[in-house]
């Protein structure tokens, strides 16, 4: 499967121009996504640390402005009480005067006045019981601000009833001479600083708190407003600060019942409050999954885009070469009229523009070659029958006119009987002699289609040589044989083969007229040294395909060899250098050669002798193999 | 094929469903991450009173609890008070505490504004706390003392105030004034390991010993306020009421002379207010120099 995918990726620039586009985005859209993710995780963790430190630093400066304010509004009735703008000996006038004071102010809980004989007047009234025995000059907001002489906040407490968070202010009262009169007091709801803290928005899970360090009451809290409903988050801040303070840390990251939290804290100074801003790193960071999200969809869009793009913009690039590559296959095969369209303005047009140019070109040439090859054709066949007819006329005129002279010396009655007896074997020899002369122009002007099978090719030399050696051994001849043990098999038709190395054998016997060695050899080699020339020109589909063996067999005669300037000539029909030839031997041994998809090379030097090479190829070894599987 | 032909022939059917799912894909990631909405309020339900949502808590002490809250109006206070007997009709203590805060509410907001009809309405209606709750001394006591505060201290009628004192100083003499109860989430805002706050300190007297204070501040007879001194100093002997009570005994002219030993004694003992203290002594040096004048 995968060579497969392998193979069709080698083969398809298509897929490769497309394969690398989309190589390029997946890394580059991706990766910019990725980066543009951390650096905007990163600006928001900056961002979440400022924003909690900066928080924390803003309720502070809310505490200070609260607690500024009603510091004035106590220093407000001290005034007027000791400048005698209102008589704190007058109840009736006191209750009035914080009436009105109380308008306005939903934060005071009570206004009060006690004095040093423990008189005391508070607004709302105390319930009576409590009144009954109360005494304000034990209460620490009285001492307390008779020991500041100014003005006293108080520790912070909670209400015995609603259980909010209160302080008191209070400050002493002198009269003229700066003896204590008493003191003034307001106490103070701190469930605005609640308030103000629900009214900030820093997340779900984040809070924003103000404690006592005393105590550790909590002062400020957004869930108090909403007592008794919501009593979330009670015990964080106090948690995270003090892992902070554990750390020697104002700010800082921790954690809280397995969630990171970062954590701001200051200490309000004069008060011993902590005001501390905690908020949920992962709260937090959900603005940033919804840019996270929103990155990784614009990733996807981005990369399936791109890939359609990518593919198209393949195909545009491709499309052209295509159109072109049909062009070549359709001219390949012949059709020089077939015009390539590519409408593309850039160079896929121009290239189509030269092809086609190029397809008329070869078509005019086509076509002038043809007529010249007809031509030729023409004077070739012309030339080939006058040179035949020339052959055929030569080789039956000598035997014609021995048939007639013997045929007169028959007829002649008065000649002798032995004279007329002989001249009647003269004609029917010459007769037989015209007969073969016959069936070899016959064989090699109409050759017979080789019916191939697979041969041996050392048997069949042995019977070759068996049958030839009977008959010229006698003559002085001696064959000489060199074959490997076996031979790869080849396709051939035997009796061909047989009358090429019959031919061949003749040849070599007739260039020893006093007999002699004839060596045949045999030999198997997967490159044989043909030049390429010759390789092209046989006519075999193509047998260089795949590595395959050749058999090579030589027959090599130690004769008189032949002159170079006949070496070229002797394949040539009717060249002969013998007188007794007819030179169609060695013309139909290349052609059966030829048909075997063979090849002849001839080594020869004058004197010493003439060597044929004889080159077949043999069946491919995979087909072999698969054959002999077969068998088996 | 043509350039032209070959992008119609990518753009056509599915192409264009790849690219509506691509957009559907893109919507869903640009869309804003949804967070649960958690209503707190949901954890507690809630009825409707008098027009106000009141919540309804396990147990009637948390429900009566609850309205010591901090109501921005006082009809709200009041609906929550009325729903402890809506809510829970079998709890008589948090009924009969309820009953009570609503009476004392009747007065208004000051109750040093309250008209002469407001206060008999609400004497009223502590004799119909008392009766219906008579069982409850805790309610009683607190119905009777209130009785008395609102004849003498409101309604200047000592002598009925007198009566409804001596009321609870004969019938409920051990019965202690109940700490004004915390908000049900108090534990959730106040660290387990501080005190109670200062407003919760030594603030439980019996009824009884109220009343005789208030008997030695109004009663016209000598006997009476003896009684009542003597009863208050033999009673459980909280030093801040004996010493109001002295301070009330020295400031008379009937009994003042004759609190002086008390009021000796009662400064060679410990004690937790130096102001009343103070007070004492001052009076008494007074009083020395009175002596000393008509002698």
């Amino acid at each position: 499967m995968s060579n497969k995918l392998i193979s069709r990726y080698r083969h398809s620039f298509h897929l490769r121009i497309f394969l690398a586009m989309a190589l390029v985005i997946f890394i580059f859209i991706p990766g910019t996504g990725y980066i543009g993710y951390l650096q905007a995780r990163k600006v928001a963790e900056n961002q979440m640390q400022q924003f909690t430190i900066s928080m924390a630093d803003q309720i502070s400066k809310r505490v200070s402005l609260f607690l500024a304010q009603h510091t004035y509004n106590v220093k407000l009735i001290k005034s007027f009480i000791e400048n005698h703008l209102v008589d704190p000996a007058d109840k009736k006038e006191l209750l009035r005067y914080f009436t009105l004071f109380k308008r306005g102010h939903p934060e005071f809980v009570n206004i009060y006045y006690g004095n040093e004989q423990g008189k005391f007047l508070m607004l709302p009234p105390q319930i009576p019981e409590v009144h009954a025995t109360y005494d304000p000059r034990i209460r620490p907001w009285y001492q307390g601000a008779i020991h500041s002489t100014d003005f006293h906040w108080a520790d912070v407490y909670l209400f015995a009833s609603t259980q909010k968070p209160g302080i008191t202010v209070s400050a002493p009262i002198y009269d003229n001479r700066k003896i204590l009169q008493g003191v003034c007091g307001i106490d103070i709801d701190l469930s605005a600083f609640s308030r103000f803290l629900r009214g900030i928005d820093i997340g779900k899970q984040g809070v924003a708190y103000i404690y006592e360090n005393k105590k550790g009451y909590v002062i400020a809290h957004p869930g108090l407003v909403q007592l008794p409903w919501n009593l979330d988050h009670i015990d964080l801040l106090r948690s995270c600060i003090a892992d902070l303070k554990h750390k020697g840390k104002s700010f800082g990251m921790t954690s809280y019942q397995g969630e990171n939290y970062f954590t701001a804290s200051t200490n309000y100074p004069g008060m011993d409050w902590t005001v501390g801003v905690t908020i949920s790193v992962s709260d937090y960071m959900k603005n940033l999954r919804f840019i996270k999200e929103t990155i990784y969809s614009l990733v996807i869009v981005g990369i399936v885009l791109s890939s359609i793009l990518s593919y198209l913009l393949a195909m545009t690039i491709i499309r052209p070469l295509h159109s072109l590559q049909q062009g070549i296959e359709r001219i390949s095969r012949g059709d020089l009229d077939y015009k390539v369209e590519v409408d593309d303005p850039d160079i896929a047009s121009a290239l189509a523009g030269s092809f086609n140019t190029m397809a008329s070109s070869l078509q005019k040439s086509l076509d002038e070659l043809k007529q010249t090859y007809a031509e030729l054709a023409e004077k070739e066949k012309l030339a080939a029958v006058g040179k035949m007819t020339a052959g055929i006329a030569h080789e039956i005129k000598n035997p014609l006119g021995v048939i007639q002279g013997s045929a007169q010396i028959v007829a002649n009655r008065e000649r002798p009987w032995e004279m007329r007896e002989k001249a009647a074997r003269f004609i029917i020899d010459e007769v037989a002699r015209l007969n073969n002369t016959l069936k070899s122009f016959l064989a090699f002007a109409r050759p017979v289609s080789p019916s191939f099978q697979e041969t041996d090719i050392i048997r069949l030399l042995e019977e070759t040589l068996s049958a030839t050696e009977e008959r010229y051994l006698e003559n002085g001849y001696t064959i000489l044989r060199d074959f490997p043990d076996e031979a790869p098999p080849f396709s051939a038709d035997c009796d061909q083969i047989r009358q090429v190395f019959w031919n061949i054998l003749i040849n070599a016997m007739q260039s020893m007229p006093d007999g002699g060695p004839i060596t045949v050899r045999v030999r198997v080699e997967q490159d044989p040294a043909i030049p390429e020339q010759e390789k092209a020109r046989i006519s075999l589909a193509n047998p260089f395909a795949a590595p395959r063996d050749w058999l090579i067999v030589s027959i090599q005669d130690t004769g008189c060899g032949i002159a170079d300037e006949h070496r070229d000539k002797i394949r040539d029909p009717f060249v002969s250098f013998r007188d007794d030839g007819i030179g169609l031997g060695l013309s139909i041994v290349s052609q059966i050669v030829k048909l075997h998809h063979g090849h002849i090379r001839i080594q020869s030097k004058v004197g010493e002798g003439t060597t044929f090479f004889l080159f077949f190829p043999c069946i491919l070894k995979e087909r072999h193999f698969a054959d002999s599987d077969t068998d088996s | 094929m043509t350039m032209k032909n070959s992008v119609n022939f990518y753009c056509r059917k599915y192409v264009r469903i790849l690219l509506a799912v691509l957009f559907l894909v893109g919507l869903q990631g640009c869309r804003e991450p949804s967070t649960p909405q958690i209503n707190a309020r949901q954890t507690l339900l809630t009825h409707s009173v008098n027009g106000f949502q009141v919540p309804i808590f396990p147990s009637a002490e948390e429900q009566f609890n609850y309205t010591n809250s901090w109501f921005e109006k006082r009809e709200e206070k009041k609906a929550a008070l009325a729903a402890v007997s809506q809510f829970f009709p079998k709890a008589l203590e948090q009924r009969g505490a309820a009953a009570l805060e609503l009476t004392y509410m009747e007065l208004g907001r000051d109750y040093r504004q309250a008209t002469p009809e407001d206060c008999r309405k609400a004497i009223e209606n502590y004799r119909k706390i008392i009766t219906r709750f008579h069982t409850l001394p805790e309610i009683c006591a607190k119905a009777y003392w209130y009785m008395g505060w609102i004849y003498c201290d409101l309604l200047k009628e000592k002598e009925k105030g007198l009566e409804m004192y001596r009321l609870v100083v004969a019938h409920y003499p051990h019965i202690r004034r109940n700490l004004t109860p915390p908000v049900p989430w108090v534990t959730f805002i106040t660290p387990t390991d501080t005190n109670p706050p200062p407003a919760q300190e030594n603030a439980n007297p019996l009824w009884a010993d109220l009343a005789r204070i208030e008997i030695i501040r109004y009663s016209d007879t000598a006997d009476a306020a003896r009684r009542a001194f003597f009863g208050l100093r033999q009673g459980n002997g909280n030093q801040q009421m004996v010493g109001i009570a002295l301070k009330l005994l020295l400031h008379r002219q009937d009994l003042g002379r004759e609190a002086v030993p008390f009021a000796e004694e009662y400064l060679q003992k410990p004690l937790p207010n130096p102001a009343l203290q103070k007070d004492i002594r001052q009076l008494l040096a007074n009083m020395e120099l009175t002596g000393e004048g008509d002698r």
